[in-house]
């Protein structure tokens, strides 16, 4: 891929399910060559995460995957064999950046540790994505998103404005979490490979997630650090702290100002209730939040979500409707910023993907390959660029190294 | 605790020895969004000259928590943390002197990270289009609610609105015991974070770029698709089946934290020897040998059954207990965690997560530091967010050659 970004940057990556893959997803996006290393006949993780094309299970036809492993090219190998690590170790040599997600304990059983392969390749990024880092007591603990969520300190306070106090806490919807440690490997790996543009020489870069999610502003965990405060989840009496139903869904409304609070006031129809002494201020607004809500919700149920959305933009009031997968893909934003990008895969066929949140002017990023089939790129890998012969393919096929 | 490296405030311009100390960044942005961007940059290395208007501030100094519960525009947590390592300007980009202090700026940055509606910056006449004239190494990244395309370009919107605009909040809360209540939001301000650390990677692949063919370009971040990339999967059913999820309860196993005697641990049992092993853990050595519970389908089909005996079961114990029990079997889990758990936790602290930074108003607090530590070139020089207008001095009369009495002036007439 020329003309992108990250044209000249060279990845290897040796990850499983989200976060690993999503990590390397952004760099693939921006341009780099990035090739995906999996396990001989079973393939990443997510192969097997629903949903799937029409609803019927099959490896190369993960949405999931598909999702995560665009632009990619994709390779098997055995790193559990020896023949299998010298053949990682040549395609060390000649990347950039190695990505892995490996548990602190297996890379050094595997020697693949920093120390190891920086003799191989001084000018090597070497990214390590683990539940929670490569010190400390719980290095090599195990966790998934859920468990790590709920680690972070993010799930505590979830659902907020919950009628029932009591529930159990929840995350936030999908593998957001993983997403967000993904993004943060990504700029830390990017800044690391920065450097190395400018000294030649690489490092190791050590993501832990628990840590991803503690940086993500919790002010709960700072006025605990500070002030030995600990906020719950309790319901507090905040102005219009959730969405408003409408007709046929919800809106979210913010007046955070005294002028927006004005305006919405004056786009309602300057009803009598507003004129309330103790609604006067921001402040008495916020105590006061739970005898203004009840107005809002009556007025708000007799539009439309989109409709309203539209004409309190047109005031210059901040809203949006809560929208569904339907809304967004039928969104004429979306249309208008070709978010959506079709790529045509062997399996899965010609299938329409969420391309990425930001538009480079001068090096576009675009969806040049979907997600590799289990092993497509060996062949070009082991004999393009390590200069295997197609008889010695064949040969680490059949022992299962690849 | 670890502490800091201090360094005299006015000694580090250029932190030395990290990542990205070459890069010099302007920042133009308020609230959270775009400082966290610019934050992610200073913090592992780039000089961030944040401008913020002249007596007001970042709208972020007004905001909650305050130390002690006392109000003060240099004393918000909320801007104490987003802008940790900057140097802080102040100026009015409103007036014309003010317009053009900034573009000479402009000329010697390499990044310039901005907010405003799309609308706005051509009034100010701050697009791309006219910045690249004075500076074509520029590396313009402007973040707004919609992008600066398509008809929603010029909408406003704040964290609350953009999170369930990009669709995150249609899901929420997942296994509600009310269905059909109202859609919520993860807590705290993260969809704006996300934001902020999506604008920052482009932004570093764009300078990448520079360096390599001296070409800066404009990054056009919008907030929604940031959501709308986060893997959902509910988007990817539509588009591939016209499906479209509610946030209505699924049959799950475990989908939700158990509680303990003194909180909740967030358990899992993925795949056959992870359950095994669980099965035993919990006491229930027959469910390992089952045959109408030995896979993931037949598991979840009898979720009802496991998740009662689990719910019991987990209350006779200590959340912590369960969770070092938990991995000692190399089974994953992890506590539900307050604020005082991970103040408190060991792993932070082996980690030296949390470092104490001084500033002149909020006195000595301990601050979250970064996620990541990198080998050759260590995150390990804080400077705390700066007082209003604290660098005017060294930006305008160090940089830009402005003598003192110059600099009055400007201060007297409210530019700065």
């Amino acid at each position: 891929m020329s003309e992108q970004a990250l044209s000249h940057l060279k990845v290897l990556e040796l990850c499983n399910f989200v976060s690993g893959p999503y990590c390397t997803k952004l760099l693939a996006d921006l341009g780099a060559e990035v090739i995906k290393v999996e396990p001989p006949g079973i393939g990443d993780e997510a192969r097997k995460r629903a949903p799937f094309l029409n609803d019927i299970p099959h490896p190369e036809r993960s949405g999931l995957f598909l999702y995560l492993n665009t632009n990619k090219l994709g390779i098997t190998l055995d790193i559990k064999t020896t023949k299998g690590r010298g053949i990682l170790k040549e395609l060390i040599k000649e990347a950039d950046i190695l990505v892995e997600d490996n548990p602190p304990k297996v890379i050094k059983a595997l020697g693949l540790t920093y120390q190891e392969l920086q003799k191989i390749n001084p000018r090597l990024v070497m990214t390590s994505i683990t539940p929670f880092g490569q010190t400390g007591p719980y290095r090599d603990y195990k966790a998934y998103e859920m468990n790590l969520y709920h680690a972070g300190g993010e799930g505590y306070l979830l659902p907020t404005q919950s009628p029932d106090l009591t529930r159990e806490p929840v995350k936030a919807g999908g593998l957001v979490g993983d997403c967000i440690c993904g993004l943060s490997s990504a700029i830390a790996t990017l800044a690391g490979a920065y450097n190395l543009n400018e000294t030649g020489v690489g490092q190791y870069i050590d993501v832990s997630k628990q840590d991803v999610l503690m940086t993500m502003v919790l002010l709960e965990i700072a006025m605990y650090a500070n002030m030995g405060i600990v906020r719950n989840r309790l319901e507090r009496p905040l102005l219009m702290p959730i969405p408003m139903e409408c007709q046929d869904g919800y809106i979210m409304i913010s007046a955070l100002t005294d002028r927006e609070w004005q305006d919405l006031v004056k786009f309602m129809g300057n009803p009598s209730w507003a004129s309330d002494e103790r609604f006067s201020q921001w402040i008495l607004r916020h105590t006061n939040g739970d005898k203004i809500n009840p107005h809002i919700r009556e007025w708000t149920k007799s539009y439309q979500k989109d409709e309203l959305f539209h004409q309190l933009q047109k005031s210059a009031l901040v809203a949006a409707p809560v929208n569904s997968s339907e809304d967004l893909v039928n969104s004429a934003q979306m249309e208008a910023r070709g978010f959506f990008a079709e790529a045509e895969h062997p399996k899965a066929g010609k299938l329409k993907y969420p391309t990425v949140p930001y538009k480079l002017s001068k090096t576009p990023s675009k969806v040049e390959r979907a997600a590799p089939l289990l092993g497509q790129h060996n062949e070009s890998i082991y004999c393009g660029r390590l200069g295997y012969t197609k008889e010695e393919l064949v040969k680490l096929k059949e022992s299962g190294i690849i | 605790m670890v502490l800091a490296k201090f360094c005299p405030q006015e000694l580090i311009i250029r932190m030395p020895d990290q990542a990205l100390s070459h890069l010099k960044v302007l920042e133009l942005c308020n609230f959270v969004c775009g400082p966290y961007c610019t934050k992610l940059l200073a913090d592992l290395g780039a000089e961030v000259v944040k401008v913020e208007p002249p007596r007001i501030g970042d709208e972020s100094r007004r905001r909650g928590p305050f130390l002690n519960d006392i109000p003060h525009t240099e004393r918000s947590g909320l801007f104490l943390y987003l802008n940790t390592n900057k140097l802080g300007i102040t100026l009015d980009v409103k007036t014309r002197t003010g317009q053009s202090i900034l573009k000479e700026l402009i000329k010697q940055t390499d990044i310039f990270v901005e907010d405003n509606l799309p609308e706005k910056t051509a009034e100010l006449g701050l697009t791309y289009a006219e910045l690249k004239k004075i500076n074509p190494h520029l590396v313009m990244t402007s973040i707004t609610p919609f992008g600066q395309i398509g008809p929603y370009r010029n909408y406003k919107a704040f964290e609350l609105n953009s999170v369930h605009a990009g669709g995150e909040g249609y899901m929420m809360p997942i296994e509600s015991t009310f269905p059909t209540r109202e859609p919520v939001k993860g807590g705290g301000l993260v969809g704006d974070c996300m934001c902020g650390l999506s604008a920052s990677l482009a932004t570093l692949a764009a300078s990448y770029d520079m360096k390599a063919t001296g070409i800066g370009q404009h990054v056009d971040v919008s907030k929604q698709d940031v959501l709308m990339t986060m893997v959902g999967l509910e988007v990817a059913m539509f588009t591939y089946s016209g499906i479209v999820r509610t946030r209505h309860k699924r049959k799950a196993m475990m989908a939700t934290p158990k509680e303990c005697q003194d909180g909740y641990i967030m358990m899992s049992a993925f795949g056959d020897r992870d359950w095994q092993v669980f099965a035993r853990f919990i006491g229930k050595d027959s469910w390992a040998e089952e045959e109408r519970l030995n896979t993931p389908m037949k598991r979840w089909e009898n979720s009802d059954e496991i998740d009662q005996y689990v719910e019991t079961w987990a209350k006779k114990h200590k959340k912590n207990d369960l969770f070092h029990n938990l991995q000692a079997n190399a089974l994953a889990g992890a506590p539900v965690n307050t604020s005082e758990d991970l103040v408190k936790s060991p792993q932070l602290e082996a980690r030296g997560f949390f470092v104490e930074i001084d500033h002149p108003q909020a006195g000595k607090l301990n601050y979250p530091s970064v996620s990541y530590s990198l080998s050759g070139t260590p995150c390990n020089t804080w400077r705390a967010a700066p007082l209003l207008g604290q660098h005017n001095e060294f930006v305008y009369c160090g940089r830009l050659g402005y003598d003192k009495q110059a600099l009055v002036k400007m201060l007297e007439a409210g530019i700065i």
